[in-house]
């Protein structure tokens, strides 16, 4: 009797470990899968035609790439085990690995790297990213050179699994249309897992490729990303453990609630390479802005400080300059804006604006993405009061829908705009895109919709996209980024807070400078946590 | 702000009155109303609320877009009802928004009626084609989902406050054009009505001077309950984020510090309470006047 009912506890004591514990549950599911849970639903799978963090995701899962990065911005052998960036900076060679084969059993061979990034310079929206490459050559199966019209240093970083999925040429290369390619959906690579299933819009399942060519990866058998539509179910599923992995997240208060669950890992590491940056845009030719002196005045107005500590509740970093502060070639010695409004007064009153009866200067609008509640819209609103300090009458404009915003601002119709814009890596691929005068594209959104022109910006700029030495470059950009702080066609308020969340338990988490949008090849259940 | 006491004009004219029995058709309506413990509450609190809207920002002079202190600061002695996510004063919200929102309310009403009677009158006097064509057009409105259609409506011209409320009003006017249609309809072949046509009245002075009168007491019963609705209304577009981030109401109040509600409650159940005490004392007085004017229910009663 007493055996027995030893017996029966024994049992009930195992029943309770395993549905305590995420990491038994998974593994009690039949294998060594991990469930994500994330809000960002993908178009399709096909990253080589469209960017974002939805499709890069399981694009760096199916795709394999020539490169990937370390969480120092090091590049690390994948696909091309050696790589040689010629001395006129004219060219990179990549010597691939031998054993790579795609999920459809063929090699993988310097004929798909050649066509993968044709079809990317061709496709992708990031049209700097491959600017300057020409053609690649392809001397025998196991080696490309790409050809350059002129160095091109960014071209390392292009070469991470977000942004050049190698594409399998006998299937993507048939003469369809890339971007509605069916592939897209069905997506053959050659990278550590292959997709099994897709519901649109639900769920999509990744299972692990038996013959990828990195010995030992990857370590899980399955990954489940759970598509949802509602960022508090998926909170709840986190800290229930029906989820082990939440990606992207965003809300200061989510991000709060996941730090307080005793049995969740919180990261911020993981989104240096994207840089989000959350800023306030001058229209840089509409009166009074086009006065730096008032933009300025703004600026000092403004208070990042309080908008860091207090609206989003100390979860983001602040951002001074156009680069995000995680990225080498940021520059911290920049103008950093620090509240004073004696200054800001000042300022205004000498730009030729000063105090009505009423107090007042001049009315402007500010305009904000709509839905971004925390990182757009309290801050347009708190500007409002802020501004009101030193004379400013803002009103805060408020768009239906994110097309309406984009509308207005891609046009110039408005006067200051809350915005929030990625680095993507690379300035060249990112940055760029915000400051060159020849960017200055109506109708484009995320183009240099402030019509910010200086002469000098362009010129560093162009250097620095073509310099390869690294520390010449690094000081063009320095200078770039104090002449833009200076002229202050933008106030750069943060880093837009984004986490990853892990069930504890989980290892080999991608903290890298790509985060999930990377191979997570190295993640695997640790022994279940004793409960 | 002036339209704001339309609804109770009657009654405040009829307090005015000298203490002998009344016998007009107000006077007569002023007691019955008065007989009515709801109806009574619901103007006290009616009362209390447009007091407090129109002298309160005189006594509590914080702007209620101002930040007086850290956000989500709880109510105590630096902010008596805390602070909401951006460290705005909820009571200079209150305060000021009850304003915003009761002249929503109001005006909104009144474009209702105003839509509302024209529609109806014309259709339920003449009556044949002209009734045919008129109901069919508010049926055609009556079966758009009001909320999806005033969201267009916003969405299209903006989140202005006027927008909001014209909006609120284009969408909530068929109800009243029913009423007084059959109200027309059924006063239109009375004897008196026949008599002063016979006598030579025009259709002019038959809708204005003879039916218009005798409808207007159930209109009057539809337009205060309107009142109620459109409040609601405001607070339903808000809620879905296409409030007036420039004028503070209470809808905007709720709708934007709902996904604060675990960090800060007082600012979402302030709100809300006064948007359920208003719309509950427009109720109660509606239901009185109802009662007091509709001489047949009070027969029955």
């Amino acid at each position: 009797m007493l055996i027995r009912r030893t017996f029966v506890l024994g049992a009930l004591g195992l029943v309770a470990a395993a549905a305590a514990s995420p990491a038994a549950r998974a593994q009690a599911a039949g294998s060594n899968t991990l469930v994500v849970a994330t809000t960002q639903v993908p178009r399709h799978f096909n990253g080589a035609v469209q960017s974002g963090m939805a499709t890069a995701m399981p694009t760096a899962q199916i795709f394999a790439s020539p490169l990937r990065y370390d969480e120092n911005w090091k590049p690390q052998p994948y696909l091309a085990q050696s790589w040689e960036v010629a001395p006129d900076g004219l060219s990179v060679t990549l010597h691939l690995v031998k054993n790579a084969v795609f999920h459809d059993g063929k090699p993988v061979t310097s004929e798909d790297v050649a066509f993968s990034i044709m079809a990317i310079k061709a496709n992708h929206p990031f049209q700097t990213m491959l600017a300057a490459v020409e053609k690649v050559d392809t001397p025998d199966p196991a080696t490309a050179i790409i050809r350059l019209s002129h160095p091109s240093p960014s071209l390392l970083l292009a070469m991470s699994p977000a942004l050049m999925p190698i594409l399998p040429k006998h299937i993507y290369g048939d003469g369809q249309d890339l971007k509605t390619h069916p592939a897209n959906l069905k997506p053959i690579g050659s990278g550590p897992f292959k997709l099994i299933e897709y519901k649109q819009g639900e769920y999509y399942t990744l299972e692990k490729f038996d013959k990828f060519f990195m010995p030992g990866r990857p370590k899980l058998d399955k990954i489940v990303v759970r598509l949802v539509s509602d960022g508090n179910a998926a909170l709840v599923s986190m800290e229930r453990g029906d989820v082990q992995a939440l990606s992207f997240v965003a809300g200061v208060r989510d991000i709060d609630r996941l730090q307080k669950a005793p049995n969740i890992v919180v990261t911020d590491k993981g989104f240096a390479g994207i840089g989000p940056l959350n800023w306030l845009a001058f229209n840089t030719r509409k009166k009074p802005l086009d006065d730096v002196r008032v933009r300025q005045a703004i600026a000092y107005a403004a208070n990042r400080d309080f908008i860091v500590s207090k609206l989003m509740g100390g979860k983001a970093a602040p951002a001074f300059g156009p680069i995000a502060p995680d990225s080498p070639l940021a520059e911290a010695n920049v103008e950093p804006y620090k509240v004073d409004y004696a200054k800001s007064a000042a300022l205004l009153d000498s730009a030729g604006y000063p105090k009505g009866a009423d107090g007042s200067r001049f009315a402007l609008t500010i305009d904000y993405i709509p839905g971004g509640d925390e990182q757009q819209r309290n801050v347009a609103e708190y500007l409002r009061s802020q501004m009101k300090r030193v004379g400013i009458n803002l009103e805060v404009r408020a768009a239906p829908d994110f097309p309406t915003w984009a509308q207005r601002v891609s046009n110039f119709d408005f006067d200051l705009t809350m915005d929030t814009v990625y680095n993507w890596g690379d300035p060249v691929i990112g940055v760029n895109r915000t400051y060159l005068s020849s960017n200055i594209r109506k109708g484009i959104i995320w183009s240099n919709t402030q019509q910010y022109s200086n002469p000098k910006v362009d010129e560093l700029l162009q250097a620095a996209a073509v310099e390869t030495s690294p520390e010449k470059r690094k000081a063009l950009y320095s200078e770039f980024q104090k002449i833009v702080v200076q002229d202050a066609p933008i106030y750069y308020i943060n880093v837009s807070p984004y986490y990853n969340a892990f069930s504890k338990g989980l290892g080999g988490l991608p903290t890298t400078i790509w985060g999930m949008m990377s191979p997570l090849d190295e993640m695997y259940w640790e022994t279940p946590p004793k409960t | 702000m002036t339209t704001l006491e339309a609804p109770t004009l009657t009654i405040v004219s009829a307090i005015d009155m000298p203490a002998r029995r009344a016998t007009s058709p107000a006077g007569i309506a002023m007691r019955q109303f008065l007989k009515s413990p709801s109806g009574v509450v619901g103007l006290c609190l009616l009362a209390l609320i447009i007091v407090g809207t129109l002298v309160g920002p005189h006594l509590y002079r914080v702007d209620p877009l101002d930040l007086v202190g850290a956000p989500f600061m709880p109510p105590d002695s630096d902010a008596w009802l805390g602070t909401d996510y951006l460290g705005r004063d909820v009571l200079a919200g209150l305060i000021y928004g009850g304003r915003a929102t009761l002249a929503v309310g109001a005006v909104a009403a009144l474009i209702t009626i105003a839509i509302g009677l024209l529609i109806g009158s014309l259709s339920g006097f003449f009556g044949g084609v002209v009734d045919v064509v008129l109901v069919k057009i508010t049926e055609f409105f009556q079966i758009l989902p009001p909320l999806l259609f005033a969201m267009v409506l916003v969405t299209l011209f903006g989140s202005k406050l006027s927008t909001i409320t014209v909006a609120i009003g284009a969408v909530s006017w068929t109800s009243a054009a029913r009423l007084t249609r059959a109200e027309f309809m059924r006063l239109r072949d009375l004897d008196f009505v026949k008599a002063s046509r016979a006598a030579g009245a025009s259709d002019r002075h038959l809708m204005l001077r003879v039916l218009l009168p005798n409808a207007l007491p159930a209109v009057i019963v539809s337009a205060t309950l309107a009142i109620g609705v459109a409040i609601l209304f405001e607070g339903g577009l808000s809620f879905l984020g296409l409030g007036d981030p420039n004028v503070m109401s209470w809808g905007l109040m709720l709708g934007q510090n709902r996904n604060y509600i675990l960090d800060a409650w007082w600012a979402v159940i302030f709100p809300g309470m006064a948007i359920f005490l208003a719309v509950l004392a427009i109720s109660l007085v509606g239901d009185g006047l109802n009662d007091a004017i509709n001489p047949r229910l009070r027969r029955r009663s």
